[in-house]
């Protein structure tokens, strides 16, 4: 009976859509973040090495 | 970005601040972390002992099955729970320049967690348990832990939304994946009825209740074990190196990898179990694809020490790092490894996975625990670490403990799952005795204890040289100057972010997707081809849009789509909710609904006084060491029976499947044997079964069953959907001391006094319907069968 109800359920479709979802976004990620030179993330990874000062900051960006 | 204010002609204000940084909780945090953790392991030890040597079984409240849990909850939520509050507190305020937003609700964090960790280690002792693995405290304390996880969200997001670093480090992204996904988790997992005092039910019952404690379960090792400290690890470990991470990009691969994965692979927990076989495959897939992104962070954190090995040589912080991320590496390969359904099937229920986490426990979290508390005390305290050599020793009695801790455990299992499953040639199990192949595993048990007391004494080391270090210097705060400016208007507009060129390709292409699934045989081809279009050519698009932003010289152009992204916290945090979310949904939901859809209608609901039983049988925590699901397997079915199904424990709330076998499954032991073979074996395990390791019960007889409080029990599983009827709660105690009574007389008429109202009794009731659909069985009357 249960295999009957999986074969039959609409439900079972949420896995699988789900996963292409998953690979869609996983893909464009992937593709987004290796197509950028690794030097234009050099400023970023360098964060927990500056314990100078930070560059100034909009009052916008601050109170999010 | 001044420049670039300055240059576009605004008008601009500039103000200098500087900010103190409450690294007081830090402090609290990190020590607290060191003495949990020794109480912690120190429990660890005597539960090894007490596996290794019966005896060790002192008194009832300190018995094995009580004080496993104690263990497992005291080094994760406490000891790495600390250390993550810590680590998080000190890189977060860094990482942001910002102090955390409130100082009263930092203590209140770390009082509250305190509190909560008392309370776990008065109440578990005590027998107070939901029994379901790493979520085993009783209802008002996981009130306390939500309240207490959302004084952390709310101090952390403030911090998060007041800071003066407009992008978001990769830790910080993991930070905020382990807050929602973590409140979620434990919410979901904790819902049950409370029956009274600190005595409540899940409100999920059988396979449901399994699906959604592994999801819980497997997840807290994810998020709460693993996604914080690879933080601290993108954190500390550039600190340590003085270098930054070998690549940043690859850090974001892991990361958005690693939120999608995860949260799909809870089922390699029940795999060959009852669980629909669509959801073991699942999660045996996910489980497998962790191999790349948990690699991929492992390869990330061991180069950022190239050119620098040197230094590792010298420098204990960097010793623990780098063996702590090869730790990492061992278990997440061992992890899917062991996800495989075919080594599942031999590697399940052994002590091959107990091996398994505690390369993870030992060597990832506590190497790395170790490694950031040698860096970090010292300079909270303004000193330098006391002693160095002690450090190095520290080092190397872990290692020493944590490999044979392993490889005690992995021979352990190796060799008790090759002999559950060997048969003679005749066909015949050739090791018919459970305790056949205790035996043949004891000396790895005193093997391991060695591993553990040796892992002991280095964290011991370690507490004295960071008291000692602390106590030569003084509490210091770390101080940095921030510059604001006012800009004209708001240079970072959400519609760029929200309808950027990857958003709208990866949901053109699942809906395309979902088209495909969902129309007919000549459709679905044509919307294939669409959607693989639609994806290459988008992928191209925000390849070109991508180089199209990059100006001359290299000088970035203003919103690249994740560069955006990381300045909105808000939205990064929602997109990381979906992440984490989407496979959870997609993966309970269909099971939820069609479990229920399976339950068996020959089954009965347990009689009350098997429900008291069962109640004892949780307090004690039987389900430590005895599994309640017989898989599929030949030999499997010759040792314990019929293989389990989904509707046999449709009213267990909450669900006792198990995942350990130290002794043997329980699933069919119902009507197996004799009242009285249960009785004996109960006050002394060796007189019916020489060799076993089971803590003796005979106190059961001594310990008086509330028959007052039997209706509540019914009245909550009926309220929870057990189908029960009003005349069941009504007549409950009465109907229990009838059945008492029964037991006592079959026991008395055999030779053994043993009182009606006793918690042996109502032990003996639920043992004997176990794995039995109604009435209660017929107790057999020989005593002579192997155990």
């Amino acid at each position: 009976m249960q295999r009957e109800l999986f074969s039959h359920s609409p439900l079972l479709l949420l896995p699988i859509v789900a996963m292409f979802v998953f690979l869609a976004v996983f893909i464009a990620v992937l593709i987004r973040t290796m197509s950028k030179r690794a030097s234009a993330y050099d400023p970023i990874a360098a964060l927990p090495l500056s314990d100078a000062m930070p560059e100034p900051l909009s009052q916008e960006t601050r109170h999010e | 970005m001044s420049e670039a204010l300055a240059a576009s002609g605004a008008k601009v204000t500039f103000k200098k601040e500087t900010i103190e940084y409450n690294d007081s909780v830090v402090r609290y945090f990190m020590f607290a972390s060191v003495g949990w953790g020794l109480v912690g392991m120190l429990v660890g030890i005597i539960a090894a002992l007490q596996l290794a040597f019966w005896q060790a079984n002192v008194d009832p409240h300190l018995a094995f099955g009580r004080i496993r849990p104690l263990h497992t909850n005291a080094v994760i939520f406490a000891f790495v729970g600390n250390m993550v509050f810590g680590g998080i507190y000190y890189s977060t305020q860094r990482l942001l320049k910002a102090r955390m937003a409130s100082d009263m609700l930092s203590k209140i964090h770390f009082w509250g967690w305190q509190l909560i960790i008392v309370a776990a280690a008065i109440t578990l002792p005590l027998g107070f348990t939901q029994a379901k693995e790493y979520a085993e405290l009783e209802w008002p304390i996981d009130i306390s832990i939500a309240v207490i996880w959302v004084v952390f969200a709310i101090n952390f997001f403030w911090t998060l939304a007041k800071r003066n670093e407009k992008h978001i480090y990769v830790a910080i992204w993991f930070y905020i994946a382990t807050i929602v996904t973590v409140a979620v988790l434990h919410i979901v997992n904790s819902l049950a009825i409370p029956v009274f005092g600190l005595k409540s039910y899940s409100i999920f019952g059988g396979a449901k209740d399994a699906l959604v404690q592994w999801w819980y379960g497997h997840n807290a090792v994810a998020f709460f074990l693993t996604t914080p400290v690879l933080g601290i690890m993108y954190y500390f470990l550039p600190k340590a190196a003085e270098r930054p991470v070998y690549s940043y990009r690859l850090s974001i691969i892991h990361f958005w990898a690693l939120v999608f994965v995860y949260i799909w692979a809870g089922p390699h927990h029940l795999l060959n179990t009852a669980l629909p076989e669509w959801a073991q495959s699942l999660g045996m897939l996910f489980s497998v694809m962790l191999w790349a992104p948990s690699w991929g962070g492992m390869l990330n954190g061991l180069l950022t020490l190239r050119g620098g090995w040197s230094k590792v040589r010298q420098d204990p912080v960097l010793k623990f790092f780098a063996a702590g991320i090869t730790f990492y590496g061992m278990a997440t390969f061992e992890g899917p490894l062991l996800s495989i359904k075919s080594v599942s099937g031999l590697a399940h229920y052994t002590d091959w996975i107990v091996g398994h986490v505690h390369g993870g426990a030992l060597g990832w979290n506590g190497f790395m625990a170790a490694g950031m508390f040698y860096w970090a005390i010292p300079r909270l305290f303004g000193t330098k670490l006391h002693s160095v050599r002690a450090a190095n020793t520290h080092f190397y009695l872990g290692t020493f403990g944590i490999i044979l801790y392993m490889t005690s455990m992995w021979t352990a299992g190796i060799t008790q799952g090759l002999m559950w499953r060997a048969v003679t040639p005749d066909g015949a199990l050739q090791y018919p005795n459970f305790v056949e192949t205790l035996d043949a595993i004891r000396p790895m048990y005193w093997m391991r204890l060695i591993g553990g007391l040796s892992y002991f004494v280095g964290m011991v080391l370690m507490a004295w040289n960071l008291v000692v270090t602390a106590r030569s210097g003084k509490a210091v705060n770390g101080t940095t100057e921030v510059v604001i400016a006012t800009p004209e208007k708001n240079a970072v507009p959400w519609g760029a972010i929200i309808f950027g060129r990857p958003v709208l390709v990866a949901v053109a292409v699942s809906v395309l997707a979902g088209l495909f699934l969902v129309t007919n045989m000549f459709a679905s081809p044509f919307f294939a081809l669409v959607g693989a279009t639609v994806g290459i050519l988008g992928g191209v698009a925000i390849s070109a849009g991508q180089k199209s932003s990059v100006g001359e010289h290299g000088a970035q152009r203003p919103h690249a789509w994740h560069r955006l992204l990381e300045g909105r916290a808000l939205l990064f945090t929602v997109l990381t909710v979906i992440a984490v979310l989407i496979g959870g949904i997609a993966e309970l939901v269909p099971t939820l609904l069609v479990a229920a859809d399976s339950s068996n209608s020959a089954q009965h609901p347990y009689r009350p006084l098997e429900l008291e039983g069962r109640d004892v049988y949780i307090r004690e925590g039987c389900y430590n060491c005895h599994s309640q699901m017989i898989r599929p397997f030949r030999w499997e079915q010759a040792r314990y029976g019929e293989p389990s199904t989904l509707g046999e424990s449709q009213f267990d709330h909450p669900f006792q499947w198990g995942s350990k076998r130290t002794g043997p499954d329980l699933a069919r032991e119902g009507g197996k044997y004799p009242n009285l073979w249960h009785a004996k074996h109960f006050a002394d395990p060796r007189s019916i079964s020489p060799g076993s390791n089971m803590p003796p019960y005979a106190f059961l007889a001594d310990w008086k069953l509330d028959f007052t409080k039997t209706a509540d029990r019914v009245h909550a599983m009926k309220s929870i959907g057990v189908p029960y009827t009003d005349k069941d709660v009504s007549t409950a105690a009465e109907e229990a001391k009838a059945q008492a009574n029964d037991i006592a007389k079959d026991l008395k008429e055999s030779g053994s006094d043993v009182p009606a109202d006793s918690d042996m009794i109502a032990l003996i009731a639920y043992v004997q319907r176990i794995g039995v659909a109604s009435p209660p069985p017929k107790p057999a009357t020989n005593l002579s069968m192997a155990p």
